[in-house]
């Protein structure tokens, strides 16, 4: 009983905080997905915010170029100056309507600088591929366009280190291009982008990085120290003419964390405590109340014990002067002998109901035993029908007695007597307008098989085996103002079972029938 | 009478040359003189001959005695490798150059690691105190985005660009850069980038772990200065003379352009990057000090003529922001040649200072070549090429009796013992700042010889 109550007690505490704990660990997780959800998009839009910039500067640096270019000329000295003073352009290019080079003049090798013959190798692809003033631009300079950057566009090709830009724009047929000082271009790029403190607090904890084609990171900032091989948050490609260029973010994972950390799981665990306290002080309160209503119980049992142990003996007293001074009252006076028979009959049933109560009792202690003697089973039950004959004759009801167990055998006297009678009280009580009860003994072996059946209203299908429960009383129209315990039949069955029989409910056509058998050996293997 | 007529004859060309040699006009008060000297005078009848062209500025010392405002960005590094006492040097150095500006002055202060953190954001020197205090904060850690720095450094040079203020950023690292664009090409190119706005970028290389060809690149395209520091109780000393430098810069954005008329045919210019096309040299210099000589070589083709004929071989326009009026100013001269049939008389009149600078010009080239074969794991061939550059540098020296001379002779000397792999480290920065030191003309390394 004890470690069974400490295990449901466990499991009372347990399970709705291991519900809850999972539940919480289910909210948290959600809301970790929500917040990293969140600050993805949040670092993604500060990415493309980024792009947006790096787009815009590298615009004001092909606007810056454009000036330079502006006026437009073919004149060589002009150009070269032009190529030798611009920190922005690395060389300049004409080509002509018919797709052949005007500047750097190819046409006479001699006259070529030495930067003019590197930049040519660089940019050799684009002139052999031809075509250049079908491609350049995306529209000629009409007579309605006032500006001329309208007809400006970004070249991007592969050569050496990366990505190279050309910027070119058309005139008159021809068009006029610039190779771009590509270092200076990332400088400047740099120049506009942000240094290692980020004014903005939720992307303090991280690390931006722009990459080149090759992957290779050509700036960074932010504070967040990212470890080598980690894998950003966010990533995102930029936008044309520095496609092929990508940001990224990293960011501890901390800082998911701290997010839900902050707020969520402070509350979560405060809430599971409290609700630990609660289940746990319940738990308890309803522990003590159980205890307290058993210690009260078997105080009570152990007062009614008392209590029936102090009638015993002046019952016992009682019932053998009644049963002396009936054999003294005259014959006749039957007035007297009826009054005697009544006091007798009352206080055998209420030492019945007094044996049951301390067998009960016996019982919940745990010292239940039997005392087998050597006896004849009979003998009992001829004892039990005189003990109930006034009452019987009295109810009208008839008794039929089969007797069939006179072998002597070895068994507890007193407790088949109160097997017995508890039975034949129950055909007094329940089944008495049947008017008849019939007594059967049988002897197979060593097994002691009586019947106990009546002719009354039975027992109802649904209850026949709740009647062998403790303190279970039938309840119906019949049971009413009949006095009983409920405790009759199921001391009957255990002692039956003590006896190594049993005490059963047979199905019958009509009234109840029960039952009992009974392990007697004989007296000799016994002893 | 044949003699005498000789030598009439001799001296007649030479009053011919001298007079064609010195055309140069005299300015008053001008900050830059320019002079113009030919290798031989004097050359050889009969076929083509190479001849050099030296183009030669000098600094003037200041007459109102007031020096041009600067505009310096500090750009230092912090990565991990300067924890402990290089840190600390370079913020004790950067703090005694401030000292030495005026409140007029610019300076910014950038610092970068794994990213770049704008210190000191380009501002007058006036509130001295709070530039101290944010040096002082500076800690090392994290990696070498020497890049970024520069073009964070650049950036703040821009803010206060000024033709009329010295515009030098100066760069210090102790490692490679690992963040960025890292190759000597790319950083040059920047370097040339930002010269053509005025800009000059100093490089100091401090220990032994530092990228010497990217800092040199970087400082010879941008034309600024470049220090191999090995120990960090040197680096006051070198931003000592970096400081000097751009305080006593008297002319800035000077442009040369050397016409050759026909029959002339520029060949190269010597130690330096020019535009040649045609008949047409252009080349550029970034900062001219005061005191300071610093000069161009051209080589040249000459083709043949009879002797005594007289043919100006350079006309040479040089052009410059006069720091001290603020105004734009330019120089003109030239050289000729004249044709003799004596072989005797070309020797005789050679120029000693163009054939010293056509020595250590060459001798920088070889020694570039010798660096190379080491580079490529050639060590006896690189042994070899030092060696001989040596000997040739050194009968060079005798010859000229020129001290400069010589003491490049021992350094190519000095290098060929130091090509095994412990010592070629350090030897490889050493070389490589003096072939910078020799092909940009600035001052010699030795610390204790403060001088031009």
């Amino acid at each position: 009983m004890k470690p069974k109550l400490t295990i449901v007690l466990m499991l009372i505490v347990i399970t709705p905080l291991a519900i809850a704990g999972w539940l919480g660990v289910r909210i948290v997780r959600d809301e970790q997905v929500v917040v990293e959800h969140q600050f993805r998009e949040l670092i993604e839009s500060r990415l493309r915010s980024v792009d947006t910039e790096l787009l815009r500067r590298m615009d004001e640096y092909g606007r810056t170029v454009l000036t330079e270019m502006t006026p437009f000329t073919v004149d060589r000295d002009e150009l070269r100056r032009r190529t030798r003073e611009s920190p922005y352009v690395l060389q300049y290019y004409v080509v002509d309507a018919e797709d052949k080079l005007l500047f750097p003049p190819v046409g006479t090798p001699a006259e070529l600088t030495s930067a003019e013959r590197q930049s040519l190798l660089r940019t050799r692809r684009i002139w052999e591929s031809g075509a250049v003033v079908a491609q350049s631009s995306p529209a000629e300079v009409s007579a309605t366009a006032t500006s001329s950057e309208q007809a400006s566009d970004w070249h991007v090709w592969y050569w050496g280190n990366g990505l190279q830009w050309m910027l070119w724009a058309r005139e008159g047929g021809r068009v006029h291009a610039a190779e771009i000082n590509r270092t200076r271009l990332l400088a400047e790029l740099i120049g506009s982008l942000p240094e290692t403190d980020v004014d903005e607090p939720e992307l303090a904890e991280g690390r931006i990085r722009l990459l080149d084609s090759a992957g290779r990171a050509l700036y960074q900032w932010g504070s967040f120290e990212a470890p080598e091989g980690e894998r950003p948050v966010a990533t995102i490609a930029l936008g044309a003419p520095l496609g092929g260029w990508s940001l990224e973010h990293h960011a501890s994972g901390a800082i998911f964390g701290s997010a839900v950390a902050g707020s969520l799981l402070l509350n979560l665990t405060a809430g599971l405590a409290v609700l630990a306290v609660a289940v746990v002080g319940l738990t308890y309160y309803f522990y003590r109340e159980q205890s307290r209503e058993m210690r009260e119980a078997a105080q009570r049992v152990s007062f009614v014990n008392q209590v029936s142990h102090e009638l015993k003996t002046p019952l016992t007293n009682i019932r053998m002067y009644a049963e002396l001074l009936e054999e003294d009252v005259d014959e006749q006076d039957d007035r007297s002998r009826r009054h005697l028979g009544v006091i007798v009959t009352e206080s055998q049933r209420l030492s019945r109901l007094i044996g049951n109560v301390l067998t009960f009792g016996r019982k919940q202690r745990g010292v239940l035993e039997l005392h087998r003697r050597p006896g004849i089973v009979d003998d009992v039950l001829h004892s039990v029908l005189r003990h109930f004959g006034p009452a019987l004759d009295a109810l009208g009801i008839q008794v039929d007695f089969a007797s069939g167990a006179r072998r002597r055998v070895s068994f507890d006297p007193d407790a088949v007597e109160q097997i017995v009678g508890n039975l034949v009280s129950n055909v007094e009580k329940y089944g008495a307008s049947g008017k008849h009860l019939a007594l059967v003994s049988r002897q197979h072996g060593d097994t002691v098989e009586i019947i106990v059946a009546d002719q009354g209203p039975g027992v109802a299908s649904a209850e026949r085996q709740r009647i062998f429960e403790s303190f279970y009383r039938v309840s119906s129209s019949l049971t009413e103002g009949v006095s009983g315990a409920g405790i009759g039949l199921a001391i009957s069955r255990e002692l039956a079972r003590l006896h190594g029989g049993d005490l059963e409910l047979e199905s019958s056509g009509r009234g109840a029938r029960l039952r009992l058998t009974l392990e007697c050996p004989s007296p000799e293997a016994s002893v | 009478m044949r003699t005498k007529s000789m030598i009439k004859g001799w001296i007649r060309t030479i009053l011919l040359l001298v007079l064609a040699v010195q055309v140069t006009p005299v300015a008053l008060a001008r900050s830059v003189d320019l002079d113009v000297q030919l290798s031989t005078p004097m050359v050889l009848t009969g076929a083509p001959q190479k001849a050099y062209v030296r183009i030669v500025l000098t600094g003037l010392e200041s007459e109102r005695g007031r020096r041009a405002p600067v505009n310096l960005a500090i750009v230092l590094d912090r990565s991990g490798s300067m924890t402990g006492r290089k840190i600390e040097e370079a913020k004790r150095a950067a703090i005694m150059a401030i000292g030495q500006l005026r409140d007029d002055d610019i300076v910014s202060v950038v610092t970068y690691q794994s990213t770049v953190d704008v210190l000191v954001p380009a501002t007058k020197v006036s509130d001295r105190e709070a530039i101290y205090q944010a040096i002082r904060r500076i800690t090392a850690d994290g990696q070498t985005a020497l890049f970024a720095g520069v073009s964070k450094g650049a950036q703040e040079l821009r803010k206060f660009l000024d033709r009329n203020r010295v515009n030098t950023l100066i760069l210090l690292s102790d490692g490679l850069a690992n963040v960025g664009p890292s190759s000597p090409g790319e950083l040059g190119q920047l370097g040339t980038s930002l010269a053509r706005q005025g800009m000059a970028v100093t490089t100091i290389g401090l220990g032994l772990a530092y990228n010497e060809d990217l800092m040199t690149r970087l400082a010879m395209a941008s034309d600024g200065n470049h220090f191999f520091v090995e120990n960090e109780a040197d680096l006051e000393f070198a931003f000592a003379t970096e400081f000097g430098d751009a305080l006593s810069a008297v002319a800035q954005g000077v442009t040369i352009h050397i016409h050759c008329p026909d029959g002339v045919r520029p060949v190269r210019l010597l130690g330096r990057k020019a535009q040649i096309s045609g008949q047409n040299v252009h080349a550029s210099l970034n900062q001219l000090f005061k005191e300071q000589t610093r000069y161009l070589l051209l080589e040249i083709e000459v083709s043949a003529a009879g002797a005594g004929n007289v043919m100006p071989v350079a006309d040479v326009n040089v052009a410059y922001q006069d720091l001290q009026t603020g105004s734009r100013t330019s120089l003109r001269g030239g050289a000729a040649v004249t044709f003799t049939d004596s072989a005797a008389v070309v020797e005789q009149m050679t120029n000693r200072d163009v054939m010293i600078a056509v020595v250590s010009q060459t001798g920088a080239d070889s020694n570039e070549l010798a660096v190379a074969l080491r580079d490529e794991g050639k060590i006896e061939e690189s042994r070899a090429a030092f060696l001989y550059n040596s000997l040739y540098l050194e009968e060079a020296a005798k010859r000229w009796s020129d001290a400069r001379l010589q003491l490049d002779a021992d350094a190519n000397a000095e290098a060929s013992k130091n090509l095994e792999e412990e010592k070629w480290n350090r030897e490889r920065k050493k070389q490589q700042e003096l072939n910078f030191k020799t092909r940009s003309q600035r001052a010699s390394p030795t610390k204790p010889k403060k001088d031009n």
